[in-house]
């Protein structure tokens, strides 16, 4: 259970202040409601490489990360298809620095040429770091425009292609600026050894004075109904082939998207499930198996994924793998299985509480999706899914007609 | 009007309270440790065995021993082992180490009196069955296969290998015929050397009543033990040989450079942490600011001090453009021979070190931190007054014992350059 007070400053900006009286450091989580679903198809990546340039100096601070150093202060950023995420910890009675720090980038940037032009450079070696230069680093640049068609999570993150990043000019950087970073599209969350009226005074005396700016509002062309399987084949120098099917599943605020997660729980999480029990253990056809969730907050995805063991087919594979998921859909579940998922899930939470900073983001990502409870209603709504309701959610979710399959095959140098 | 360019004034960080575990003594005279600080009912137990790499005889048996453990006890199949962690939301983990063995628990306080029978169960009488045994080697081989694909892991094991030496336990690197070699038999024999009936630490973290101290206390109080095994030494073989490994479907080249430093336990470790830290031990150090912030030739550069029971060596990693392999490693040299020569400004100085203390403030705040904290301290031997120690030096350091400190530990002559990708 997080424990929070909030309030709203007159330019729109929310405020979220989680008191914690057991540690000596204080959190302070911006997030921006906006991430790579807000780009255009012709300009992909920006709103990570915008998060890059928000450590470049802001209106009246040359440095973003010297100042918050040298009162003991660290900070990081994190970009997601739906948010952007900024967080920094400071001794608890340095909370103030954070404050003039984080206002004061939301007022403006420096807009610096030189900045731009290095993250430009740093963002295309994270892109090779991370997508092109690590085994099956780029299934997932594959996978995405495979089972989205119309949404813009069709592009990862890091963007659709390298160019769009070399590309990107201070007037797109600044466009972008004025449109998202505004006091109305951002939640501030304050967490630690902090007190609520303390936070509420710095508030409005650093963000108080930031014009509201326009609300952004979305609209994104919604993913039609997937009609029938989709099949891409992929050749890359990789060890092993490797398989990964994804279902598209409904959104974050829908009431089956706890029961899905369960879903891909049941199917593959732990040594105990289903598809590792069955593939890795008995059957021996892969090395790895798992499911899992994108957790996006439009409709999102159920994956299923592994790495198959020499001697066996891409096709033996996905043949065993279908088996599983239709004995479970003509089956369904037992009680005891059920309520194994439930208590992982349960304790996946609980130790989500353990750290501060998980805190504030949960509350932070409840709160832009417009239910700061939405964390601490999770137990319950995990608790209530029944036997029945979870075979009605699997039955929709894992249908080929729905299914996107990428088949990473290995070629040899 | 509000002034924005004048930053607020701040405080210094004069007192970080860091918590000790409380020592308990089981009527067998093993020892739990207990750090119980967390308003989540939940719980870490630890289990260090003296059983790393560091007793092998032959690569690889020391990994595949720990991982065998939990594929089947009397009555329990793997499958069914997994099952009963995963029923209540537990997880187990197996960490085998360099010089230790941890088997490690997390779950719900309310749960672990449905796991301890199993947890000892693991640890005393694992039968290490052969068709187990074969999916796990079959798994390593191809997770090995993986790895060495990626230039990053190669560069930092080939590195291990210049340091120390291929035949040395933390030089030698696991190869896919080691894998093939390994049999029941050896497991069995490294098992009973190392593990069955040797005394272990306990180590309990999270957020738990009386009851459940009470109850560990009991469950491993009765277990009969031998005496400790030692960790008897193993010279270290360098052969300071520079590596280059290229492959041409590689778009970034992985370097690791690096050289065998002083253990946690030398005086002069707290100024060669901060002096780590002023190079390459953070965002805003000397490599992060030179070769990202400034040349944009990679996403991140980073310095660190491994330490290892017995012995600890100094390293810096990064990710580079390919064909600025050679810039890159030059600049590393120039930040080296800077630190070297010239003296630390006094602001830099001065950040650098409330930056440090900030770290450490953030670093306490959570029960399984404050483990991992003793659980360093107690594996090299070492009291809370390491920290004392460290927030003094942190105080009274000045530029030219950082000058000298990068003199004496620093030289780049002695730097091996691994290069893969």
């Amino acid at each position: 259970m997080i424990h929070y007070e909030n309030f709203e400053l007159s330019n729109g900006l929310h405020v979220f202040v989680h008191e914690d009286s057991n540690t000596q450091i204080a959190v302070v989580n911006i997030l921006y409601n906006v991430g790579s679903r807000d780009e255009s198809e012709s300009k992909t990546g920006f709103a990570h490489l915008f998060e890059h340039l928000m450590f470049g100096g802001s209106a009246n601070i040359a440095s973003y990360d010297e100042p918050l150093q040298k009162v003991g202060g660290e900070n990081n950023a994190f970009t997601t298809p739906d948010i952007t995420n900024y967080y920094l910890t400071v001794p608890a009675n340095n909370l103030e620095t954070g404050f003039w720090l984080e206002s004061d980038r939301m007022i403006s940037l420096s807009f610096d040429a030189a900045v731009l032009e290095v993250q430009r450079n740093v963002v295309i070696e994270e892109f090779k770091q991370r997508y092109l230069n690590q085994p099956y680093g780029d299934a997932w640049l594959k996978l995405r425009p495979l089972a989205y068609k119309t949404h813009t999570y069709k592009w990862a993150t890091i963007g659709k292609d390298i160019s769009h990043i070399q590309h990107a000019t201070m007037e797109d950087v600044k466009d972008f600026f004025y449109r998202f970073y505004t006091p109305q599209n951002a939640i501030l969350v304050v967490a630690g050894n902090v007190k609520t009226g303390e936070v509420e005074k710095l508030a409005k005396k650093w963000f108080g004075p930031i014009p509201s700016g326009e609300k952004y509002m979305r609209k994104l062309q919604p993913e039609p109904p997937q009609e029938g399987k989709r099949t891409l084949m992929h050749e890359a120098v990789v060890p092993l082939d490797s398989i990964y099917m994804a279902y598209h599943m409904c959104d974050r605020l829908d009431d089956a998207y706890y029961t899905s997660d369960l879903v891909s729980d049941i199917l593959g999480r732990g040594k105990s499930s289903r598809l590792y029990d069955r593939l890795v253990k008995s059957e021996k056809l892969f090395s790895s198996v798992e499911a899992y969730i994108t957790g996006s907050f439009d409709p999102g995805l159920l994956v299923i994924h592994g790495n198959l063991n020499p001697g066996f087919s891409l096709e033996d594979g996905e043949e065993a793998i279908q088996n599983i998921v239709s004995e479970f859909l003509s089956k369904g579940t037992q009680n005891e299985e059920l309520e194994k998922v439930k208590n992982q899930a349960e304790s996946a939470l609980i130790f989500s509480e353990v750290e501060l900073l998980n805190k504030a983001i949960n509350l932070a990502v409840g709160a832009v999706m417009g239910n700061p409870d939405l964390i601490n209603e999770e137990p319950e709504k995990i608790r209530s899914i029944s036997e029945d309701q979870l075979l009605h959610t699997a039955k929709k979710i894992l249908q080929p007609s729905n299914c996107s399959v990428l088949y990473y095959k290995s070629k040899s140098a | 009007m509000l002034d924005r360019t004048v930053a607020p004034p701040f405080k210094k960080i004069t007192k970080i309270n860091i918590r000790q575990p409380e020592k308990i003594l089981l009527s067998n005279g093993l020892e739990l440790y207990t750090i119980n600080t967390s308003l989540q009912p939940v719980l870490k137990l630890d289990l260090i065995f003296r059983a790393g790499k560091w007793f092998e005889k032959n690569n690889g048996i020391s990994f595949f021993t720990g991982k065998m453990l939990s594929e089947g006890v009397p009555g329990l199949s793997s499958v069914q082992i997994a099952a009963v962690f995963e029923k209540y939301g537990a997880q187990l983990e197996i960490s085998p180490g360099f010089d230790f063995l941890s088997v490690s628990v997390y779950c719900l306080s309310k749960h672990l009196k449905y796991l301890l029978q199993l947890i000892k169960q693991i640890i005393s009488e694992p039968l290490f069955p052969e068709k187990e045994l074969n999916t796990l080697k079959n798994i390593e081989q191809q997770t090995l296969r993986v790895n060495n694909e990626k230039t990053s892991y190669v560069a930092g094991k080939k590195l291990q290998e210049s340091l120390f030496g291929s035949s040395h336990p933390y030089g030698r690197n696991l190869s896919e015929a080691d894998i093939n070699h390994i049999s029941k038999s050896e497991i069995k024999h490294f098992f009973d050397e190392f593990i069955k009936d040797k005394p272990f630490t306990l180590i309990a973290s999270g957020g738990f009543d009386k009851d459940v101290e009470n109850l560990i206390s009991s469950h491993f109080g009765t277990v009969e033990f031998t005496e400790w095994v030692n960790f008897s030494p193993i010279p270290v073989n360098s052969n300071q040989k520079d590596v280059i490994i290229s492959n041409k479907n590689r778009t970034q080249t992985s370097i690791q450079a690096g050289k065998l430093s002083i253990p946690m336990r030398h005086r002069d470790y707290h100024g060669l942490l901060i002096v780590n830290e002023i190079l390459g031990g953070y965002f805003g150090s000397r490599l992060m600011k030179n070769i990202r912030e400034e040349k944009g030739l990679t996403y991140g550069i980073y310095s660190s001090l491994v330490n290892w029971k017995n012995s600890s060596y100094f390293v810096i990693a990064t990710d580079v453009k390919k064909e600025l392999r050679t810039k890159a490693v030059a600049e590393i040299k120039k930040e080296i021979i800077r630190l070297n020569e010239s003296l630390v400004s006094s602001d830099e100085l001065e950040t650098i070190k409330n930056y440090l203390l900030g770290q450490i403030q953030a670093s306490v705040n959570t029960p399984f931190a404050l483990a991992h904290i003793f659980k360093n301290l107690f594996i090299n031997e070492l009291s809370y007054a390491y920290y004392d120690n460290l927030f003094r030096t942190i105080e009274e350091i000045t530029s030219e014992d950082i000058r000298s400190i990068a003199n004496r530990y620093l030289s780049t002559t002695e730097m091996v350059t691994v290069s893969v990708g």
